[in-house]
Protein backbone atom coordinates (compact mmCIF):
# COMPACT_ATOMS: atom_id res chain seq x y z
CA UNK A 1 0.00 0.00 0.00
CA UNK A 2 1.07 3.66 -1.03
CA UNK A 3 2.41 5.67 1.78
CA UNK A 4 -0.40 7.66 3.80
CA UNK A 5 0.67 11.02 3.12
CA UNK A 6 -0.67 14.62 3.82
CA UNK A 7 -2.47 15.13 1.12
CA UNK A 8 -4.68 12.06 1.65
CA UNK A 9 -5.27 12.75 5.38
CA UNK A 10 -6.30 16.20 4.98
CA UNK A 11 -8.88 15.39 2.32
CA UNK A 12 -10.59 12.72 5.06
CA UNK A 13 -9.81 15.27 7.75
CA UNK A 14 -11.88 17.86 5.67
CA UNK A 15 -14.84 15.04 5.54
CA UNK A 16 -14.91 14.47 9.08
CA UNK A 17 -15.14 18.26 10.02
CA UNK A 18 -18.21 18.32 7.53
CA UNK A 19 -20.01 20.55 5.09
CA UNK A 20 -18.23 24.14 4.40
CA UNK A 21 -15.18 25.65 4.09
CA UNK A 22 -12.14 24.27 6.09
CA UNK A 23 -9.53 27.37 5.82
CA UNK A 24 -7.59 25.79 9.07
CA UNK A 25 -6.86 22.39 6.79
CA UNK A 26 -5.11 24.36 4.18
CA UNK A 27 -1.31 25.28 4.75
CA UNK A 28 0.51 23.89 8.13
CA UNK A 29 -1.58 21.96 10.27
CA UNK A 30 -0.36 18.92 11.11
CA UNK A 31 1.36 19.69 13.80
CA UNK A 32 -1.42 21.66 15.26
CA UNK A 33 -2.98 19.71 17.74
CA UNK A 34 -6.74 18.49 16.85
CA UNK A 35 -7.98 20.45 20.33
CA UNK A 36 -7.19 23.69 18.14
CA UNK A 37 -8.41 22.46 14.90
CA UNK A 38 -11.53 22.05 16.41
CA UNK A 39 -11.57 18.28 16.09
CA UNK A 40 -13.48 17.20 19.61
CA UNK A 41 -13.08 13.35 20.32
CA UNK A 42 -16.25 12.29 18.58
CA UNK A 43 -14.07 13.64 15.19
CA UNK A 44 -10.92 11.98 15.62
CA UNK A 45 -13.33 8.77 16.50
CA UNK A 46 -14.60 9.53 13.06
CA UNK A 47 -11.51 10.22 11.23
CA UNK A 48 -10.47 6.39 13.07
CA UNK A 49 -13.63 4.57 11.73
CA UNK A 50 -13.01 6.14 7.84
CA UNK A 51 -9.04 5.34 8.36
CA UNK A 52 -10.45 1.72 9.33
CA UNK A 53 -12.91 1.54 6.64
CA UNK A 54 -10.90 2.51 4.09
CA UNK A 55 -7.70 1.63 4.13
CA UNK A 56 -8.04 -1.29 5.85
CA UNK A 57 -6.08 -0.41 8.65
CA UNK A 58 -7.12 -1.58 12.52
CA UNK A 59 -7.48 1.79 14.78
CA UNK A 60 -8.72 0.65 18.18
CA UNK A 61 -9.65 2.80 20.88
CA UNK A 62 -6.50 3.36 23.08
CA UNK A 63 -4.26 4.05 19.53
CA UNK A 64 -7.50 6.32 18.87
CA UNK A 65 -6.51 8.13 22.26
CA UNK A 66 -2.61 8.97 21.50
CA UNK A 67 -3.85 10.74 18.61
CA UNK A 68 -2.81 14.86 19.61
CA UNK A 69 -2.12 15.77 16.26
CA UNK A 70 -2.73 14.55 13.17
CA UNK A 71 1.28 14.11 12.35
CA UNK A 72 0.19 11.33 15.25
CA UNK A 73 -2.09 9.63 12.49
CA UNK A 74 0.39 10.01 10.18
CA UNK A 75 2.79 8.26 11.83
CA UNK A 76 0.88 5.60 13.15
CA UNK A 77 -1.13 4.95 9.75
CA UNK A 78 2.42 4.35 8.34
CA UNK A 79 3.74 2.68 11.09
CA UNK A 80 0.64 0.04 10.59
CA UNK A 81 1.08 -0.27 6.52
CA UNK A 82 5.08 -1.29 7.10
CA UNK A 83 4.20 -3.57 9.56
CA UNK B 1 -41.01 32.93 46.13
CA UNK B 2 -43.59 34.76 44.10
CA UNK B 3 -41.79 37.15 41.84
CA UNK B 4 -43.52 37.00 38.54
CA UNK B 5 -41.34 34.81 35.67
CA UNK B 6 -42.37 36.30 32.60
CA UNK B 7 -41.95 35.20 28.95
CA UNK B 8 -39.49 37.70 26.92
CA UNK B 9 -39.02 36.41 23.31
CA UNK B 10 -40.37 33.98 21.05
CA UNK B 11 -38.83 31.14 18.88
CA UNK B 12 -41.18 28.70 16.32
CA UNK B 13 -40.52 26.30 14.16
CA UNK B 14 -43.75 25.10 12.91
CA UNK B 15 -45.20 23.18 9.73
CA UNK B 16 -47.80 26.34 9.56
CA UNK B 17 -44.95 28.76 9.97
CA UNK B 18 -41.24 29.64 10.70
CA UNK B 19 -40.95 32.30 13.06
CA UNK B 20 -43.88 33.48 15.80
CA UNK B 21 -45.32 36.19 13.61
CA UNK B 22 -45.44 33.65 10.23
CA UNK B 23 -47.17 31.07 12.58
CA UNK B 24 -49.67 33.31 14.49
CA UNK B 25 -50.85 34.73 11.24
CA UNK B 26 -51.19 31.17 9.65
CA UNK B 27 -53.07 29.99 13.02
CA UNK B 28 -55.47 32.87 13.08
CA UNK B 29 -56.38 32.53 9.24
CA UNK B 30 -56.82 28.58 9.79
CA UNK B 31 -53.99 27.71 7.68
CA UNK B 32 -52.94 24.31 7.58
CA UNK B 33 -48.99 22.89 7.80
CA UNK B 34 -50.79 19.37 7.71
CA UNK B 35 -49.97 17.22 4.11
CA UNK B 36 -48.85 14.22 2.70
CA UNK B 37 -45.89 12.72 4.03
CA UNK B 38 -42.86 14.30 2.04
CA UNK B 39 -39.63 13.18 3.62
CA UNK B 40 -40.51 9.44 2.89
CA UNK B 41 -42.36 7.62 0.77
CA UNK B 42 -45.62 6.87 2.54
CA UNK B 43 -47.23 4.50 0.68
CA UNK B 44 -48.14 1.24 1.85
CA UNK B 45 -48.50 3.07 5.59
CA UNK B 46 -51.71 3.01 6.90
CA UNK B 47 -50.54 6.75 8.01
CA UNK B 48 -49.87 9.48 5.60
CA UNK B 49 -50.64 12.97 6.52
CA UNK B 50 -47.96 14.77 8.82
CA UNK B 51 -47.20 18.46 9.68
CA UNK B 52 -43.92 18.75 8.26
CA UNK B 53 -41.56 21.64 8.64
CA UNK B 54 -41.41 23.22 5.00
CA UNK B 55 -38.81 25.64 3.44
CA UNK B 56 -36.37 25.13 6.67
CA UNK B 57 -32.61 25.59 5.73
CA UNK B 58 -30.85 24.70 9.41
CA UNK B 59 -27.89 26.75 7.30
CA UNK B 60 -29.72 29.71 8.34
CA UNK B 61 -28.77 29.08 11.88
CA UNK B 62 -26.33 26.84 12.37
CA UNK B 63 -22.92 25.87 11.09
CA UNK B 64 -22.46 23.45 8.21
CA UNK B 65 -20.15 21.05 10.56
CA UNK B 66 -23.03 21.12 13.43
CA UNK B 67 -25.54 20.41 10.99
CA UNK B 68 -23.97 17.34 10.22
CA UNK B 69 -23.78 15.72 13.63
CA UNK B 70 -26.69 16.19 14.93
CA UNK B 71 -30.07 15.49 14.31
CA UNK B 72 -33.35 17.56 13.05
CA UNK B 73 -34.47 17.92 16.18
CA UNK B 74 -31.53 19.81 17.13
CA UNK B 75 -31.65 22.13 14.22
CA UNK B 76 -34.91 22.61 15.16
CA UNK B 77 -34.13 23.47 19.11
CA UNK B 78 -31.21 25.54 17.76
CA UNK B 79 -32.85 27.60 15.26
CA UNK B 80 -35.95 28.36 17.43
CA UNK B 81 -33.58 29.16 20.12
CA UNK B 82 -31.92 31.94 18.20
CA UNK B 83 -35.03 33.52 17.06
CA UNK B 84 -36.15 33.53 21.00
CA UNK B 85 -33.44 35.01 22.26
CA UNK B 86 -33.02 37.39 19.34
CA UNK B 87 -36.82 38.58 19.93
CA UNK B 88 -35.71 39.07 23.69
CA UNK B 89 -33.38 41.30 22.62
CA UNK B 90 -30.59 38.91 24.98
CA UNK B 91 -27.39 38.41 24.09
CA UNK B 92 -26.03 35.45 26.11
CA UNK B 93 -22.54 37.60 25.97
CA UNK B 94 -24.17 40.16 28.18
CA UNK B 95 -24.94 37.31 31.16
CA UNK B 96 -22.95 35.79 33.34
CA UNK B 97 -22.59 32.32 32.00
CA UNK B 98 -23.89 30.27 34.81
CA UNK B 99 -26.88 32.75 35.42
CA UNK B 100 -28.17 31.14 32.36
CA UNK B 101 -30.81 27.99 32.15
CA UNK B 102 -31.60 26.11 29.35
CA UNK B 103 -34.27 23.35 29.94
CA UNK B 104 -35.70 21.52 27.16
CA UNK B 105 -38.21 18.27 26.78
CA UNK B 106 -37.91 15.75 23.77
CA UNK B 107 -39.65 12.70 23.24
CA UNK B 108 -38.69 10.91 19.68
CA UNK B 109 -34.81 11.42 19.86
CA UNK B 110 -32.74 12.24 16.85
CA UNK B 111 -35.05 9.59 14.87
CA UNK B 112 -33.39 10.55 11.25
CA UNK B 113 -30.03 10.11 12.42
CA UNK B 114 -30.43 7.28 14.19
CA UNK B 115 -32.28 5.46 10.78
CA UNK B 116 -29.37 6.18 8.69
CA UNK B 117 -27.04 5.06 11.01
CA UNK B 118 -29.69 2.17 12.01
CA UNK B 119 -29.28 0.81 8.16
CA UNK B 120 -25.36 1.39 8.25
CA UNK B 121 -25.31 -1.07 10.98
CA UNK B 122 -27.79 -3.05 9.27
CA UNK B 123 -26.55 -3.16 5.55
CA UNK B 124 -22.46 -2.90 6.94
CA UNK B 125 -21.64 -3.82 10.37
CA UNK B 126 -21.08 -2.11 13.38
CA UNK B 127 -17.68 -0.45 12.00
CA UNK B 128 -19.84 2.22 9.59
CA UNK B 129 -21.63 3.86 12.39
CA UNK B 130 -20.26 7.17 12.88
CA UNK B 131 -19.10 8.31 16.41
CA UNK B 132 -21.81 11.15 16.60
CA UNK B 133 -24.29 8.65 16.16
CA UNK B 134 -23.24 7.99 20.41
CA UNK B 135 -24.69 11.93 21.36
CA UNK B 136 -26.84 12.86 18.24
CA UNK B 137 -29.83 10.28 18.89
CA UNK B 138 -30.34 11.50 22.51
CA UNK B 139 -32.51 13.61 23.96
CA UNK B 140 -30.38 15.36 26.13
CA UNK B 141 -28.85 16.43 22.64
CA UNK B 142 -31.00 19.63 22.20
CA UNK B 143 -30.28 21.03 26.05
CA UNK B 144 -26.67 20.17 25.46
CA UNK B 145 -25.97 22.15 21.98
CA UNK B 146 -27.59 24.83 23.17
CA UNK B 147 -25.73 25.13 26.16
CA UNK B 148 -22.32 24.77 24.51
CA UNK B 149 -23.55 27.58 21.05
CA UNK B 150 -25.12 29.72 23.21
CA UNK B 151 -22.36 29.36 25.73
CA UNK B 152 -24.93 28.89 28.79
CA UNK B 153 -23.41 27.58 31.95
CA UNK B 154 -26.13 27.32 34.67
CA UNK B 155 -28.88 24.54 35.15
CA UNK B 156 -29.45 22.84 32.11
CA UNK B 157 -31.98 20.05 32.11
CA UNK B 158 -33.72 17.67 29.74
CA UNK B 159 -37.29 16.38 30.42
CA UNK B 160 -38.95 13.09 28.75
CA UNK B 161 -42.91 13.34 29.55
CA UNK B 162 -44.03 12.64 25.74
CA UNK B 163 -46.15 15.94 24.44
CA UNK B 164 -46.48 16.96 28.49
CA UNK B 165 -42.74 17.47 28.42
CA UNK B 166 -42.70 21.03 26.07
CA UNK B 167 -45.01 22.47 29.48
CA UNK B 168 -42.87 20.70 32.24
CA UNK B 169 -40.05 22.80 30.95
CA UNK B 170 -41.71 26.28 31.45
CA UNK B 171 -42.90 25.48 34.89
CA UNK B 172 -38.75 23.59 35.70
CA UNK B 173 -37.57 27.01 33.95
CA UNK B 174 -39.78 29.13 35.99
CA UNK B 175 -38.78 27.68 39.18
CA UNK B 176 -35.15 27.57 38.30
CA UNK B 177 -35.29 31.77 37.66
CA UNK B 178 -37.20 31.94 41.03
CA UNK B 179 -33.73 30.23 42.48
CA UNK B 180 -31.78 33.39 40.88
CA UNK B 181 -30.74 32.51 37.65
CA UNK B 182 -31.16 35.63 34.72
CA UNK B 183 -32.52 33.88 31.63
CA UNK B 184 -33.93 30.32 30.95
CA UNK B 185 -34.35 28.60 27.09
CA UNK B 186 -37.90 26.64 27.79
CA UNK B 187 -39.38 24.23 25.42
CA UNK B 188 -39.58 21.54 22.88
CA UNK B 189 -38.88 20.47 20.02
CA UNK B 190 -39.16 16.87 17.92
CA UNK B 191 -39.09 15.55 14.88
CA UNK B 192 -40.22 12.16 14.49
CA UNK B 193 -40.48 11.65 11.03
CA UNK B 194 -38.36 8.64 9.53
CA UNK B 195 -39.93 4.93 8.24
CA UNK B 196 -38.93 3.94 11.51
CA UNK B 197 -40.21 7.13 13.72
CA UNK B 198 -43.54 6.72 12.19
CA UNK B 199 -43.92 3.00 12.72
CA UNK B 200 -43.11 3.59 16.14
CA UNK B 201 -45.59 5.99 16.81
CA UNK B 202 -47.90 3.83 14.96
CA UNK B 203 -47.77 1.33 17.62
CA UNK B 204 -49.77 3.28 20.18
CA UNK B 205 -52.67 2.98 17.25
CA UNK B 206 -53.72 6.58 18.51
CA UNK B 207 -52.55 8.05 14.55
CA UNK B 208 -55.17 9.46 12.14
CA UNK B 209 -55.13 7.27 9.19
CA UNK B 210 -57.53 10.24 7.55
CA UNK B 211 -56.38 11.75 4.22
CA UNK B 212 -57.49 14.75 4.26
CA UNK B 213 -55.71 17.85 6.21
CA UNK B 214 -58.33 19.57 7.18
CA UNK B 215 -60.64 16.88 8.44
CA UNK B 216 -58.04 13.99 9.70
CA UNK B 217 -57.25 15.33 13.19
CA UNK B 218 -60.73 16.68 15.02
CA UNK B 219 -60.96 16.08 18.28
CA UNK B 220 -63.88 16.42 20.43
CA UNK B 221 -65.86 15.26 17.28
CA UNK B 222 -68.43 12.84 17.21
CA UNK B 223 -65.89 10.08 15.47
CA UNK B 224 -62.17 11.39 16.29
CA UNK B 225 -60.36 9.15 14.38
CA UNK B 226 -57.12 9.54 15.77
CA UNK B 227 -54.03 12.54 15.88
CA UNK B 228 -51.94 13.70 13.32
CA UNK B 229 -48.56 13.82 13.89
CA UNK B 230 -46.57 16.83 13.68
CA UNK B 231 -42.81 18.13 13.87
CA UNK B 232 -41.00 21.20 15.26
CA UNK B 233 -41.86 23.14 18.29
CA UNK B 234 -40.79 26.49 20.22
CA UNK B 235 -38.51 27.71 22.69
CA UNK B 236 -39.63 31.00 24.99
CA UNK B 237 -37.38 32.56 27.07
CA UNK B 238 -37.72 33.07 30.56
CA UNK B 239 -36.46 35.85 32.81
CA UNK B 240 -37.62 37.71 36.14
CA UNK B 241 -40.08 40.00 35.44
CA UNK B 242 -37.69 42.91 37.34
CA UNK B 243 -34.46 41.98 35.62
CA UNK B 244 -36.04 41.85 32.44
CA UNK B 245 -37.47 45.29 33.04
CA UNK B 246 -33.91 46.53 34.26
CA UNK B 247 -31.83 45.21 31.33
CA UNK B 248 -34.40 46.63 28.94
CA UNK B 249 -36.44 43.97 27.76
CA UNK B 250 -38.15 44.45 24.66
CA UNK B 251 -40.98 42.78 26.00
CA UNK B 252 -42.50 40.97 28.20
CA UNK B 253 -45.67 38.20 26.47
CA UNK B 254 -47.02 36.98 29.40
CA UNK B 255 -46.11 35.84 33.38
CA UNK B 256 -45.88 32.12 34.00
CA UNK B 257 -48.57 32.25 36.84
CA UNK B 258 -49.51 28.63 37.31
CA UNK B 259 -47.80 25.26 36.65
CA UNK B 260 -48.87 21.94 38.33
CA UNK B 261 -48.01 18.17 36.88
CA UNK B 262 -49.70 14.74 37.36
CA UNK B 263 -49.70 11.59 36.87
CA UNK B 264 -52.61 9.19 36.30
CA UNK B 265 -53.12 6.14 37.97
CA UNK B 266 -52.21 2.86 36.55
CA UNK B 267 -55.15 1.25 34.33
CA UNK B 268 -57.94 -0.69 36.97
CA UNK B 269 -57.14 1.79 39.90
CA UNK B 270 -60.31 3.15 41.27
CA UNK B 271 -58.40 6.48 41.37
CA UNK B 272 -59.57 8.79 38.77
CA UNK B 273 -56.93 10.36 36.04
CA UNK B 274 -55.07 12.73 37.26
CA UNK B 275 -55.98 16.21 34.24
CA UNK B 276 -58.56 17.70 36.73
CA UNK B 277 -56.38 17.36 39.50
CA UNK B 278 -53.39 18.96 37.52
CA UNK B 279 -55.95 22.13 36.66
CA UNK B 280 -56.90 22.68 39.81
CA UNK B 281 -53.36 22.65 40.81
CA UNK B 282 -52.08 24.93 38.51
CA UNK B 283 -55.01 27.31 39.29
CA UNK B 284 -54.22 27.23 43.34
CA UNK B 285 -50.57 27.96 42.40
CA UNK B 286 -51.77 30.91 40.20
CA UNK B 287 -53.57 32.38 42.66
CA UNK B 288 -57.32 32.13 40.67
CA UNK B 289 -60.16 30.88 40.45
CA UNK B 290 -61.86 29.00 37.62
CA UNK B 291 -64.09 31.91 37.01
CA UNK B 292 -61.28 33.87 35.99
CA UNK B 293 -59.78 31.93 33.37
CA UNK B 294 -60.87 33.26 30.20
CA UNK B 295 -60.03 30.22 27.48
CA UNK B 296 -58.93 26.85 27.50
CA UNK B 297 -55.94 25.65 25.36
CA UNK B 298 -56.91 21.37 25.00
CA UNK B 299 -54.48 18.49 24.43
CA UNK B 300 -56.76 17.36 21.99
CA UNK B 301 -55.95 13.71 21.47
CA UNK B 302 -58.90 13.04 19.34
CA UNK B 303 -58.83 9.59 20.67
CA UNK B 304 -62.24 9.29 21.91
CA UNK B 305 -61.62 7.63 25.35
CA UNK B 306 -59.40 10.50 25.64
CA UNK B 307 -60.92 13.23 24.76
CA UNK B 308 -64.08 12.09 26.51
CA UNK B 309 -61.62 12.62 29.84
CA UNK B 310 -60.07 15.52 28.82
CA UNK B 311 -63.51 17.25 28.74
CA UNK B 312 -64.76 15.30 31.64
CA UNK B 313 -61.79 17.30 33.56
CA UNK B 314 -62.54 20.78 32.37
CA UNK B 315 -66.18 20.83 32.75
CA UNK B 316 -65.43 19.45 36.72
CA UNK B 317 -63.34 22.57 37.03
CA UNK B 318 -65.15 24.94 34.90
CA UNK B 319 -68.72 23.55 34.61
CA UNK B 320 -70.09 22.20 31.17
CA UNK B 321 -69.52 24.57 28.33
CA UNK B 322 -68.23 26.72 31.11
CA UNK B 323 -65.16 28.31 29.38
CA UNK B 324 -64.03 28.76 25.43
CA UNK B 325 -61.88 25.94 24.70
CA UNK B 326 -59.68 25.27 21.49
CA UNK B 327 -57.41 22.65 19.76
CA UNK B 328 -55.49 24.93 17.40
CA UNK B 329 -53.42 22.01 16.70
CA UNK B 330 -55.19 20.62 14.44
CA UNK B 331 -53.14 22.77 11.86
CA UNK B 332 -50.07 21.67 12.53
CA UNK B 333 -50.56 18.03 14.07
CA UNK B 334 -49.80 16.69 17.80
CA UNK B 335 -45.98 17.64 17.60
CA UNK B 336 -44.86 16.01 20.69
CA UNK B 337 -42.67 18.12 22.96
CA UNK B 338 -43.25 20.89 20.17
CA UNK B 339 -46.60 20.33 20.41
CA UNK B 340 -47.27 21.84 24.19
CA UNK B 341 -44.19 24.51 23.88
CA UNK B 342 -46.05 25.57 20.75
CA UNK B 343 -49.39 26.32 22.60
CA UNK B 344 -47.55 27.99 25.70
CA UNK B 345 -46.60 30.40 22.91
CA UNK B 346 -49.97 30.46 21.63
CA UNK B 347 -51.24 31.16 25.31
CA UNK B 348 -48.85 34.43 24.80
CA UNK B 349 -50.31 35.41 21.47
CA UNK B 350 -53.62 35.36 22.51
CA UNK B 351 -52.50 37.46 25.71
CA UNK B 352 -50.95 39.88 23.88
CA UNK B 353 -53.99 39.86 20.77
CA UNK B 354 -56.52 39.80 22.57
CA UNK B 355 -58.02 37.02 20.48
CA UNK B 356 -58.71 32.84 20.75
CA UNK B 357 -57.32 30.99 18.03
CA UNK B 358 -59.36 28.64 15.77
CA UNK B 359 -60.48 24.50 15.94
CA UNK B 360 -59.82 23.37 12.17
CA UNK B 361 -61.94 20.11 11.63
CA UNK B 362 -64.00 19.45 14.39
CA UNK B 363 -67.07 20.90 13.48
CA UNK B 364 -69.25 18.07 15.19
CA UNK B 365 -68.41 18.13 18.79
CA UNK B 366 -69.33 15.07 20.26
CA UNK B 367 -72.45 14.93 23.14
CA UNK B 368 -70.09 13.10 25.52
CA UNK B 369 -67.58 16.03 25.27
CA UNK B 370 -69.41 19.27 26.55
CA UNK B 371 -67.07 21.34 25.82
CA UNK B 372 -67.24 25.12 23.97
CA UNK B 373 -65.28 24.40 21.04
CA UNK B 374 -64.43 27.65 19.47
CA UNK B 375 -64.76 26.59 15.62
CA UNK B 376 -63.27 26.90 12.60
CA UNK B 377 -63.35 30.95 13.65
CA UNK B 378 -60.69 32.82 15.82
CA UNK B 379 -62.77 34.43 18.33
CA UNK B 380 -61.72 38.54 19.86
CA UNK B 381 -62.25 38.26 23.37
CA UNK B 382 -61.01 40.01 26.69
CA UNK B 383 -58.08 37.51 27.36
CA UNK B 384 -56.52 37.99 30.99
CA UNK B 385 -55.57 34.23 31.75
CA UNK B 386 -55.31 31.40 29.48
CA UNK B 387 -55.16 27.35 30.94
CA UNK B 388 -52.85 25.14 28.72
CA UNK B 389 -52.91 21.64 28.55
CA UNK B 390 -50.87 18.70 27.43
CA UNK B 391 -50.61 15.24 28.12
CA UNK B 392 -48.17 12.30 27.49
CA UNK B 393 -48.25 9.28 26.54
CA UNK B 394 -47.17 6.90 28.89
CA UNK B 395 -46.52 3.21 27.19
CA UNK B 396 -49.40 0.98 28.94
CA UNK B 397 -52.46 1.40 26.62
CA UNK B 398 -54.03 3.09 24.11
CA UNK B 399 -56.72 4.77 26.25
CA UNK B 400 -54.25 5.67 29.45
CA UNK B 401 -52.20 8.84 29.37
CA UNK B 402 -49.42 9.02 32.44
CA UNK B 403 -48.37 12.39 32.36
CA UNK B 404 -50.67 15.65 32.32
CA UNK B 405 -49.73 19.15 32.75
CA UNK B 406 -52.02 22.40 33.18
CA UNK B 407 -50.24 25.71 33.23
CA UNK B 408 -51.40 28.97 33.53
CA UNK B 409 -50.53 31.71 31.48
CA UNK B 410 -51.71 35.64 32.13
CA UNK B 411 -51.30 39.04 31.59
CA UNK B 412 -48.17 40.98 32.81
CA UNK B 413 -50.49 43.38 34.68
Amino acid sequence: MAEFDTPRLRAMMKDCAGPGEHPELEGEFIDTTYEDLGFDSLAVLELATLIQQDLGVPFPDDAVAEMVTPRNVLDYVNQQIAA
Amino acid sequence: MTAPVVATGLGVVAPNGLGAEAFWENVLAGKTGIDRISRFDPAGYDVTLAGEIKDFDASDYIPGALIARTDRMTHFALAATEMALADACARPADFPEYEMAVVTANSAGGTEFGQRELEKLQMHGPQHVGAYMSIAWFYAANTGQISIKQKMRGPCVMISAEQAGGLDTIGHARRIIRGGALLAVSGGTDAPFSPAGLIAQMTTRRLSTGTDPLTAYRPFSTHPGGYVPGEGGAMIILEDAANARERGARQAYGVIAGYAATFDPPPGSPRPPGLRRAIELALQDAGIAAADVDAVLADGHAVPELDRREAEAIAAVFGPLGVPVSVPKTLNGRMYSGGSSLDAVTALLMLRDQVIPPTVGSSDVSAECPVDLVGDQARAARIRHVVVLSRGYGGLSRDYSCFNTAVVISAVS
